[in-house]
């Protein structure tokens, strides 16, 4: 059994200080696969949060049978890992194109997009923490569509709710994000 | 205010899709007298309308769609790339923008020109389109839209291809209202370009109706596959779990046409069953409109729903589909097919159905097996007899019989027209015999399954895709592809003389594999004494090995920090390595730790190496001082100094000499920065790469810095450390370099992402060798201290083991007489019949070599006085029989060496044209250019008898063979368009058979019912021997094709041509090209097989003997059994 096997299903067992476990784990391992894939495909300079956290629940938990609320878990902490991996990124991009950061390049330096993208991004990682207080499940739902980039379906199998629940919610968490950003400013 | 979030989603729920106006009433109602509440909605619903673009795409998307056209191109219309100049743009897709163009140089023509977008890594697109090309080269068929060339402008590779007018196949049947039956003609042709490609060992892997393009030519519709080559050279073929998001990429591109194994980018890869199901799906599509499973539906599902889809789910019969359909979309589908729409169901359902289900077989061993089998389907069907694609039961043959029942009085008169004429053909006794086997032979091949002429073509297309993963160094493909083609239990083997050939060439040069460590190695290292090595991988344990591979025992396993190297000391067995902040000095000898550097900081991503002395260099990608200098012995830091290392990605790349006083690292992308710490003189930078330096290694006199590039290249670079300059480059690899190593005496070691590791030598900038066995990207090297073994290892984590003592340039895949032995041009030669000897015409004399090892054997005395113009073996391989230009035969015993006779067998004037061994070695046959023909008893040497040969002709017969079994002679006279075929007992009896002027050679089946013809145009005839019908002929080479011969067993046909296709072999039963052989030079004449069929022997235009080996079936086994 992995470790991340293990903590998922001790956090089914109802153990609460598995889900710190969780993240740690599955951080580390996108953060390694960011790498071992920047490393290789240096010249594509994209990386693509889903596929990579596919490829990662691959490595963590592979055949091993989990049921469907360990799954769940698993891709809560792997949007949450993905959301600082990519607002790390973002960070340092923004710190070098103001003359900061250093010079060595590592996985805070994957491309992810354009600098309107980066800010976008920078922008809506801010508020999301006031939606999450708002409404914690419109918060992971966007972490997962919008920083794991995963379909509405998927959404949907993984959170537990309908396709059409997934739409509505989308809407309204990105409205009231843009407003949130705009009032803030 | 809590209370009212619910009703402000809800509202704005139910707001967010009316209207302004709706809006306006419906918030009214909603929100009632709470203002604050309505106010808050309307800001969300402003923020909705406004913020189409805003998240409109996740964070870090990069799907193809999703990336706007004009960003992957930037190309205008007058522009040039190459020779070519964009005309116009006619196309656009994911994978990039097509246009025509005018190709000026040397032609000037009309060229479609397809320009990748941007992202996908060029040099490895253009060297994979470069290894194929050949391969695309021999693809001539109608159907097929010819690919001219590829190349790469500003990073991009492009492809230039055949301009094809005409519609993609799905629009243009819908847009002529082409009736099914009229589409499932144009698919048969369709079928059949794919065949063609698969027998040329080309699979398609794009197969989709925007790369089947169709046009009118002469009222006939006719289609033209595009795109070939094009899908290979931009995916990798190594599809491993890593590499799943570039082909996610790929993927959604045309989810719909892609088969299971294609979307589980499982490890068996792909095959030419691939291009079979993709059929399926095409034809899916012209019988219903739509594709089994819907591609908007596929795109949207993620990746692994994508997969379950195309694995699991079975698609709906065509005829149901049809069925499940609104009438008012059948009906759209009818009239685009000119059809009744109550109608159309019952043409699909049933036959068209199950053969549309064949094809889409999730196991694609139920598919159908070629392309060939699915089009033979579609005519059965078309022709209505009965289909192979479900087991018919008695019921269905019979109403397939019945409703072909007209048709058969016509089918029967012409048989038994064909059979009279048969009969009237055969002249001979002998031959009713023969031609009654074979006929019965013929018999039980029809009678044999289609299952096995299909097996026949895969192998042949198995064994062409063996050759290129070979050339390509690709060895667990190679090795994939050979184990395909072992019989299962109750098939019939077919392998051959070629897969053992092959099968040699399929074993790693490695001595032996060290470990399997499932994980990137990060770095390898031999003790002082090289009996213990330490690997370090990525996830940072260092286990120790002991040569054989066992693990050593460590009491404690360490735990590096991530992306480390454990070193070994060179002169005592001290181990250096990172943990947490310091660097532990571990005694191996002792097992205890002996000291710790307090190096301090983020000690992740270290390099270390020991200088002379006790002195340890220390390198650190973090922190203000970055490189440090340590004494062992005493734990004090001696020097510290700033670097500035740049990560190159692959982790820390510096280089330092043995004394430490030069230093290298990459200092930025692209340039490397060297140090001369000790000799006072200034840093000196440089670039390096065209993209990103990856190596750096110094020779071991510290004179030469070696640089490798990477992503984009593969080039090595040496620099001289004395005068900065640059001192030349070495091109090799078809990837990028990943580490560069010297070795004790200065010969340099490369490993490369192109899973070989090669030897160089810096001096003359030559490769030395190239050493095949890893089965991914190799990542590290290192050598023992005694310069003796060279370890490597890859990103999979195995490291190999490579004996340096033993490495030899890898021989060509021939051998010849070594030049040593002063081998003369040869004119002709013949292998002896017990294969161990060789026996050469080489200027005027006759020489003799073994086999084995291509010595001289003692020259025989055949007494010859003039040009010796051919030379025979007896069936026992005791004697040798020479005759010459002048008349005379020469006979020698081999066994006691000794001269049996030398007489004059025809007029000295006229010479001899050709001899053979007759009634099985009793007499020898020759025939003078005279006319006549005699036959001399081969134990007394005197005449049996004599017949005139060719009364009438005055020509020189230019070419002879005969065939002892049955006694038949064949030959062709200089100028004449027609062989002449004789029986050597009934000469008076010659047939003649028209053939090409050009026909160079011919060859006799071991069996003697076959003649093959060699001809300079580039075909093989092959004519049966009764009733001289021209009843194949064998194509596939580029350049013409000089001689001609049958294995042993009858199996296989070898014809000589040129070059890099000195020798091509076919399949005799199937006429599939089963592969080429390399050679040197050009026209390869006198190709021949041994009797033990384990070898093939031609000589090249200057004369000079190839001999290609193939390990016999018993020394296979007995390899395989020890292994």
């Amino acid at each position: 059994m992995s470790d991340v096997t293990r903590v998922l299903a001790a956090m089914e067992m109802g153990d609460p200080k598995a889900a710190d476990e969780l993240l740690p784990l599955v951080y580390d391992e996108l953060r390694k696969l960011a790498a071992a894939k920047m490393a290789r495909e240096f010249q594509e300079h994209t990386l693509q949060p889903t596929a990579l956290v596919h490829e990662a629940w691959l490595a963590l938990v592979g055949n091993e049978t989990v049921k469907w609320e360990g799954r769940a878990h698993f891709f809560g902490a792997a949007a949450e890992a993905m959301r600082r991996i990519l607002i790390n990124s973002a960070r340092h991009r923004r710190a070098r194109r103001h003359g900061g950061g250093q010079h060595r390049l590592d996985i805070h330096e994957i491309e992810v997009a354009s600098v309107r993208k980066d800010d976008e991004m920078l922008a809506v990682d801010e508020s999301l923490e006031k939606l999450a207080a708002h409404d914690q499940t419109k918060a992971e739902l966007v972490k997962l569509k919008y920083f794991v980039g995963l379909s509405n379906q998927e959404v949907a199998s993984v959170m537990g709710i309908s396709e059409p629940t997934v739409k509505r919610y989308w809407n309204y968490a990105r409205a009231w994000l843009l407003a949130a950003i705009e009032s803030s400013r | 205010m809590n209370s009212s979030k619910p009703d402000e989603a809800a509202i704005f729920d139910s707001a967010v899709d009316l209207d302004s106006k709706q809006r306006s009433e419906y918030l009214t109602q909603a929100c009632g007298k709470n203002v604050e509440l309505r106010q808050r909605v309307e800001v969300l619903l402003a923020a909705h309308d406004r913020g189409s673009d805003f998240m409109a795409e996740p964070a870090a998307a990069a799907s193809p769609e999703s990336i706007h056209p004009s960003l992957l191109v930037s190309n205008e219309v007058g522009d040039k790339i190459g020779n070519y100049k964009l005309l116009q743009q006619i196309g656009e897709g994911g994978c990039g923008v097509v246009y025509m163009a005018e190709q000026q140089e040397p032609v000037r023509r009309r060229v479609a020109l397809k320009v990748i977008r941007l992202g996908m890594d060029t040099k490895n697109v253009v060297a994979r389109f470069q290894a194929e090309r050949q391969a695309l080269a021999l693809m001539d068929h109608p159907n097929i839209a010819k690919i001219f060339d590829a190349g790469a402008d500003s990073g991009r590779p492009f492809f230039v291809m055949e301009l094809v007018g005409g519609r993609r196949i799905t629009d243009f049947c819908d847009e002529n209202k082409v009736s099914t039956k009229d589409r499932l003609k144009v698919f048969v042709q369709v079928c059949q370009a794919i065949q063609h490609a698969h027998q040329k060992g080309v699979i398609h892997r794009d197969i989709k109706p925007s790369n089947v393009l169709v046009t009118m030519q002469d009222g006939v519709s006719a289609p033209k596959v595009i795109d070939f080559g094009i899908a290979k050279a931009t995916t990798d073929q190594r599809l491993t779990n890593k590499t799943v998001f570039t082909a996610f990429e790929q993927f959604l591109g045309t989810p719909a046409y892609m088969s299971p194994e294609q979307a589980e980018m499982s490890e068996s890869g792909i095959d030419t069953r691939s291009d079979i199901y993709s059929l399926g799906v095409l034809l899916y599509e012209l019988l219903t409109g739509v594709t089994p499973f819907d591609s908007r539906r596929l795109r949207q599902a993620g990746l692994d729903e994508m997969r379950r889809v195309i694995r699991d789910e079975e698609p709906m019969r065509p005829s149901t589909r049809l069925t499940a359909m609104t009438s008012s979309d059948l009906a759209d589908v009818a009239r685009r097919r000119d059809a009744d729409p109550a109608k159309l169901g019952s043409l699909i359902r049933g036959e068209l159905d199950w053969i549309v289900l064949k094809a889409l077989e999730k196991d694609r061993n139920r598919r159908y097996a070629t392309a060939n089998e699915l089009a033979t389907d579609v005519e059965r069907f078309l022709a209505d007899e009965p289909v192979a694609a479900c087991p018919p039961s008695g019921w269905y043959r019979f109403q397939k019989i019945v409703r072909r029942n007209r048709l058969m009085v016509a089918a029967v008169s012409a048989v038994v027209c064909a059979l009279v004429i048969g009969l009237g053909i055969s002249l001979w006794e002998f031959a009713q015999m023969s031609r009654a086997e074979r006929e019965q032979k013929r018999l039980r091949q029809a009678a044999q399954s289609q299952e096995l002429i299909e097996r026949r073509n895969s192998y042949a297309v198995n064994m062409n895709l063996l050759r290129q993963a070979l050339q390509e160094d690709n060895l667990g493909r190679a090795t994939e592809l050979l184990n395909q083609q072992r019989p299962k239990a109750g098939e019939e083997d077919l392998r051959g003389w070629e897969w053992r050939y092959w099968w040699q060439y399929c074993k790693s040069d490695a001595s032996a594999v060290l470990c399997q460590r499932k994980r990137i190695i990060g770095s390898i290292s031999f003790s002082s004494s090289d009996s213990a090595i330490a690997v370090t991988t990525e996830t940072g344990n260092a286990p120790i090995y002991d040569v054989h591979g066992a693990k050593l025992i460590r009491p404690d396993q360490v735990f590096l920090n991530w992306n480390s190297r454990a070193i070994f000391a060179p002169s005592e067995d001290i181990l250096a390595y990172p943990e947490e902040h310091d660097v532990v000095l571990w005694n191996e000898r002792s097992h205890h730790e002996t000291r710790r550097l307090p190096v301090g900081g983020d000690l992740a991503g270290l390099d270390l190496q020991f200088l002379s002395g006790t002195r340890l260099l220390i390198a650190k990608m973090t922190g203000t001082n970055n490189l440090s200098v340590w004494d062992t012995k005493t734990g004090v830091e001696l020097t510290n100094f700033t670097a500035n290392f740049f990560d190159t990605g692959v982790g820390m790349r510096f280089a330092a000499t043995a004394e430490g006083g030069t230093i290298a690292c990459v200092a930025s992308d692209k340039v490397v920065r060297v140090m001369e710490t000790a000799r006072g003189r200034d840093d000196w930078s440089f670039p390096a790469a065209e993209e990103l330096v990856t190596a750096l290694a110094f020779s071991p006199d510290g004179k030469i810095l070696a640089t490798g590039g990477g992503y984009t290249e593969s080039t090595i670079k040496l620099w001289n450390v004395q005068t900065r300059q640059f001192a030349g480059q070495m091109e090799g690899h078809r990837s990028w370099v990943t580490y560069l190593k010297f070795l004790p005496d200065g010969t340099l070691a490369s490993a490369s992402a192109d899973q070989t590791v090669r030897l160089w030598d810096t001096a003359a900038r030559k490769p030395l060798r190239t050493l095949r066995g890893h089965r991914s990207e190799v990542r590290v090297l290192a050598v023992s201290n005694d310069g003796r073994t060279l370890a490597s290892g890859d990103k999979e984590g195995t490291v190999l083991l490579w004996d340096l003592s033993s490495i030899t340039q890898r021989p060509p895949g021939w051998s010849t007489v070594d030049p040593k032995y002063n081998p003369q041009p040869i004119r002709t030669f013949t292998l002896s019949p017990d294969s161990r000897m060789i026996a050469t015409v080489e200027s005027n004399s006759v020489r003799l070599y073994d086999t084995a090892a291509l010595h001289p054997l003692p020259a025989p005395d055949l007494g010859l006085t003039g040009k010796a113009r051919q030379v025979l073996f007896s069936p026992d391989s005791r004697l040798v029989v020479a005759t010459d230009y002048s008349g005379h035969v020469g006979v020698y015993d081999v066994v006691v060496h000794r001269q049996i006779t030398n007489f004059t067998a025809h007029p000295t004037i006229a010479g001899i044209l050709g001899s053979s061994f007759f009634r099985h070695g009793k007499s020898l046959l020759t025939y003078g250019m005279e006319g006549v023909a005699k036959e001399w008893d081969a134990e007394t040497w005197r005449e049996i008898t004599h017949w005139p040969l060719r009364p009438q002709q005055t020509a020189f017969p230019s070419l002879f063979s005969a065939s002892s079994p049955n006694g038949l002679l064949a030959y062709k006279m200089g100028g004449e368009n027609f062989i002449h075929v004789l029986f050597v007992t009934d000469p008076a009896k010659v047939r003649q058979v028209a053939c090409l002027s050009r026909m160079v050679h011919l060859a006799f089946s071991p069996d003697g019912n076959t003649i093959a013809g060699a001809c300079e145009e580039g075909s093989i005839q092959l004519w049966d021997s009764v009733t001289l019908s021209n009843f194949a002929t064998l194509h596939g080479v580029l350049l013409g094709l000089h001689s001609v011969a049958f294995s042993p067993d009858g199996r296989r046909i070898v014809g000589g041509s040129n070059g890099k296709e000195a020798i091509k072999i076919w399949d005799f039963d199937s006429r599939e090209d089963l592969g080429t052989l390399e050679g040197e030079g050009s026209f390869f004449r006198n190709a021949q097989f041994s009797s033990d069929g384990n070898m093939i022997a031609a000589r090249n235009w200057n004369g000079k003997l190839h001999l290609w080996r193939a390990p016999s079936w018993a020394e296979i086994k007995s390899a395989e059994r020890t292994k």
